[in-house]
């Protein structure tokens, strides 16, 4: 078994973002976990891109977007950084409303913060100094997990 | 990474048949098949994601639209769903509650 730390660096376009999935999917079953986890990481580390993405063009920018994964004893750490705004992600977390139900989405990635959250242990965005953001999430491998 | 999609006629119900990984590069291909069948006077129409190996929101976002559009004309969307790591994106999200969902093609093809 390895601990593998591995960091990605993408144009911010849509076809790249199928790059970051399989590169973390990969780090996280080398790193041991189980394969519902890793499952759940392709998939919050791939809305994680996406939102990057989308925020990065839409502030016109052509900055790289960074992926980080980092295994570290039973838990998956990732780091997604761009230089676009997730003020928009911000406010629909506050406001909370985010009721698929409904069938009226007003933020056109509205579906994907309650995914993210659903997905992984930690979740955070944080500002980035200089422009831009921080998006951190935690994957933990719990013991039943592991043994299923 | 891709996405293959073929459509076909069961009765007077379109099937779209999904084989591969649908995100925010490939999404917009399903958005336009569904654009299209609606627009093509489709109103009942089943996805069959049974070969689907990767979905994220912006292809949820995408079977969502469908929905509205065949709801708009009184028709339906119906999904196949075959894998467990593809319907725990529907409980997630609660999207599960808002289409009907169905294990096999002859399932949802019966319910018509």
């Amino acid at each position: 078994m390895i601990d593998p730390d591995v960091a990605i660096e993408i144009p911010p376009k849509p076809e790249y973002v199928a790059l970051v999935r399989h590169v973390v999917g990969a780090a996280a079953r080398m790193g041991g976990l189980s394969p519902d986890l890793v499952d759940n990481v392709k998939l919050a580390v791939s809305e994680a891109a996406t939102n990057a993405v989308t925020m990065t063009r839409r502030a016109d920018s052509e900055e790289k977007i960074e992926v980080r994964a980092e295994i570290e004893g039973d838990r998956l750490l990732v780091q997604v950084t761009d230089r676009g705004s997730h003020e928009e992600a911000l406010r629909t977390l506050e406001s909370g409303d985010t009721d698929p139900s409904s069938l009226d989405f007003s933020f056109e990635r509205g579906l994907s913060l309650p995914l993210i959250q659903g997905l992984v242990d930690e979740f955070v965005i944080e500002p980035r100094e200089g422009g831009g953001s921080i998006v951190r999430m935690t994957i933990i491998e719990s013991e039943a997990e592991a043994t299923a | 990474m891709n996405l293959d999609l073929e459509t076909s006629t069961h009765g007077t119900t379109s099937v779209v048949t999904l084989r591969g990984e649908i995100d925010v590069y490939t999404a917009p291909r399903l958005r336009q098949a569904l654009i299209d069948l609606v627009s093509g006077g489709a109103t009942d129409i089943v996805v069959d994601m049974d070969k689907v190996d990767f979905l994220d929101s912006t292809g949820l976002g995408v079977l969502v639209g469908g929905l509205k559009r065949v709801k708009s004309n009184d028709g339906d969307l119906k999904l196949v769903i075959t894998q467990d790591r593809i319907m725990k994106i529907f409980d997630i999200t609660g999207l599960s509650k808002v289409f009907p969902i169905h294990g096999s093609l002859d399932e949802a093809l019966r319910t018509a």
